[in-house]
């Protein structure tokens, strides 16, 4: 059965996260994602391990994971040669997605004018920082930078302490932004496929989180702590084997609790004291155990290598068994996958030219001789007709 | 511009379900709301369930998910987001997303809150000190990403003409949100857990609150000409890695250099020399924020508006929020 995107054809500028990931869920809902890398300027995710030994140092990790299921083109859009090819390219697709600087797009003249004067149904999905417009538009930020100042780390927090950003390892207002710039762009294809004009979506990765905080920028709140509005005490305890045991305790469980250890003050002070020496005098595993048995909501807090140990079977999603991203969400009949694993830088250079761009071998030739386009040192020995170069 | 101008969407969630399963299903529906949706809700018609900010523009149907009355309302809707545990259902729509916690769970390990999938994921391990507590983020991140996730899934479902189902687990997406981690992990065994005060990116008190000291090694530079005076030169910070090596020692120093910068300098600061330093802002503040003020971020009642500016316009409610009891 065809996938969602089936027959949308997406020309990704996108880099690191941002971009990248908004554009490989695309390509994962059927979307033919064709990634675009300068010779010159590639995407930095291709330069970053994630610190193993033997690494492939054009695949590593972080790029495989962010880039599957897309086409490789390598262009060098900074010549007028590049520009142009890149214009031919727009005028056969649907969606072009980019994440750069604010100011790159025009200065490389492929701005949305530029796009729509060759294809007028052309949607152009911007995802920035801060917006489009603004007197911050060339703020640089990166996710962190966000989280402060989008309100996130305003309300992030160990009560009575200073706000907290979740750093390099997760960078949040990065990863989210593709959950929501994916649909959004779905939309707009099937919208502009009824209007048949094109569309400039700009997307403020700052104001997302924002809207992310809804809530909580009504009640003003300060640093929430691990406390919920929804349960009588929600934090994290320490047992005795040094494990971290989170913990939410609904008003009736706290009842229970309190019978378990004999408190009868339902105060969360009082509850978390109780709690406190009570899970410190077990093992995390027993622990767990006991209090589910007893109808409190409760699990051991894993690192991400537990998380990988008990979820990684869903994630290793290749044939030689590497690990995949994962996917956010299943569609039922249409199993989501790896049909593509990422691709060197141009591996697809040639078919894409050919196929999309509708250019002949001696076009092609040309480009690759100019060094506008590259294709990868294997197939750089082949001629158009597969033979091998003298 | 309304993409979803009269889509009828319908959220069902019981009163035994997961407050997170609410609040992601409530947030779907949210954005759905603001591109245009009719959204209409069955479930607990309760300021704690759902708030001001998920309400907005929507409908509040009933307190009781009543087999004939949800009937009626999804067979009548393009659209249903609805608790899994309802699933599956006897009547169909155009598109129906289901939410989880966690598709795998059994009876016997049933995942019941947002923080256990935060603790389950990884991502809790992630923040804050690591002498301390782990630390989950504020409001409901992982409840509202998979929200997200499920808009995207109905929104490309909608694409096709067929019907459609898209199955949503908070698990998958929280696992889906900490994959950096979790790749590390897998390609080099270690677990790369919260840093405190060995923080890359440190928060420091400032003059009138905090900044995010949010810096890569190509700002290294730049920095340098933002804090001219700065014992920044000297040998023990010469590299890239003697500055990872006496990172506590850096930060001290970088925190002396803020301390008496209030964050309105320090944001100018930023501009001027590029560098992607985060001066904290509370919510209230934000709605004078000179960015959020110039793109009409919040609504008459200081509301966040949709994240999204489609061809020069941001997409908004148009109509009251009408509440309905049944």
């Amino acid at each position: 059965m065809n996938k969602p995107l089936a027959g949308c054809r997406v020309l990704d500028l996108g880099i690191i996260t941002a971009g990248a990931a908004t554009s490989a869920l695309l390509a994962d809902l059927g979307a033919e994602v064709i990634k675009i890398e300068s010779p010159a300027y590639r995407d930095p995710f291709r330069l970053w391990t994630a610190g193993e030994e033997g690494e492939d140092t054009e695949l590593p990790r972080f790029f495989r994971m962010t880039n599957r299921n897309k086409l490789s083109l390598s262009l060098n859009l900074k010549e007028v040669e590049g520009r142009n090819v890149f214009l031919k390219l727009v005028a056969e697709s649907d969606v072009v997605v980019e994440n750069f600087s604010r100011g790159v797009l025009a200065r490389l003249g492929i701005d949305f004018a530029s796009l729509e004067a060759v294809n007028p149904r052309i949607i152009l999905a911007s995802i920035s920082s801060q917006g489009e417009t603004g007197p911050d538009r060339s703020y640089v930020s990166f996710g962190s930078t966000l989280e402060a100042m989008a309100g996130l780390a305003s309300i992030t927090g160990y009560p009575h302490g200073q706000p907290i950003v979740t750093g390099n390892a997760v960078n949040y207002p990065d990863q989210v932004v593709a959950l929501f710039a994916a649909g959004a762009i779905a939309a707009a294809w099937q919208r502009s496929a009824l209007e048949r004009t094109g569309i400039h979506l700009d997307l403020s990765q700052r104001e997302l989180t924002t809207y992310l905080c809804g809530d909580s920028s009504i009640r003003q709140d300060g640093l929430q702590g691990n406390a919920s509005s929804f349960y009588a005490l929600q934090d994290c305890f320490l047992a005795e084997d040094d494990a971290w045991i989170a913990i939410s305790l609904t008003a009736e469980a706290a009842v229970e609790f309190g019978m378990l250890v004999q408190v009868r003050s339902l105060d969360a002070e009082a509850l978390a004291a109780a709690l406190s020496r009570w899970v410190r005098e077990r093992n995390s595993v027993a622990a767990v155990a006991e209090l589910r048995g007893v109808g409190v909501i409760a699990e051991v807090v894993r690192n991400a290598l537990d998380a990988l140990e008990s979820v990684g079977q869903a994630l290793q999603g290749m044939p030689d068994g590497d690990y995949v991203k994962g996917f956010p969400f299943r569609i039922e009949d249409i199993p989501l996958e790896i049909a593509t694993p990422a691709r060197r830088l141009g591996a697809d250079s040639l078919d894409v030219l050919q196929r999309v761009g509708r250019m002949t071998s001696i076009e092609t030739e040309a480009l690759m001789s100019s060094g506008i386009v590259t294709v990868p040192p294997s197939a750089a020995r082949l001629l158009p007709n597969g033979t091998e170069r003298a | 511009m309304q993409p979803y101008e009269g889509l009828k969407v319908t959220e069902v969630v019981g009163h035994s379900s997961s407050p997170a399963i609410g609040l992601a299903i409530a947030m779907c529906g949210r954005v759905l709301a603001d591109l245009g949706a009719q959204v209409s809700v069955i479930g607990p018609d309760s300021e704690t369930r759902q708030s001001g900010f998920l309400r907005r523009g929507k409908r509040f149907l009933a307190t009781e998910a009543g087999e004939t009355l949800t009937a009626h309302c999804i067979r009548t809707s393009d659209v249903a987001l609805v608790d899994h545990a309802l699933w599956p259902m006897p009547v169909r729509c155009r598109a129906m997303a289901t939410m989880a916690m966690d598709h795998s769970d059994d009876a016997g390990q049933k995942v019941q809150s947002e923080f256990m999938i935060e603790a389950r994921s990884g991502l809790l391990d992630i923040v804050g000190d690591p002498h301390r507590a782990p630390l989950r983020l504020g409001g409901h991140q992982t409840a509202f990403a998979a929200g997200l996730a499920a808009f995207t899934g109905i929104t490309a479902s909608l694409v096709r003409k067929r019907h459609a189902v898209v199955h949503v687990s908070l698990l998958e997406v929280a696992t889906w949100l900490n994959w950096k981690a979790i790749a590390t992990a897998c390609g080099t065994g270690q677990a790369p857990s919260r840093r405190g005060d060995l923080a890359e990116w440190p928060v420091l008190p400032c003059a009138d609150g905090h900044v995010a000291f949010v810096h890569r090694e190509q700002e290294w530079e730049r920095l340098l000409a933002a804090f001219p005076d700065a014992p920044l030169r000297g040998q023990r910070f010469s590299s890239p890695e003697l500055r990872e090596t006496n990172r506590a020692v850096l930060n001290a120093v970088l925190a002396e250099q803020v301390a008496d910068l209030s964050r309105v300098e320090l944001h100018a600061l930023s501009l001027a020399h590029k560098l992607p330093l985060g001066p904290v802002w509370t919510h209230d503040e934000l709605r004078t924020d000179q960015q959020m003020v110039s793109r009409e971020m919040f609504d008459e009642s200081g509301l966040p508006r949709i994240p999204l500016i489609w061809n020069g316009a941001r997409p908004d409610i148009k109509t009251a929020p009408v509440e309905e009891a049944v």
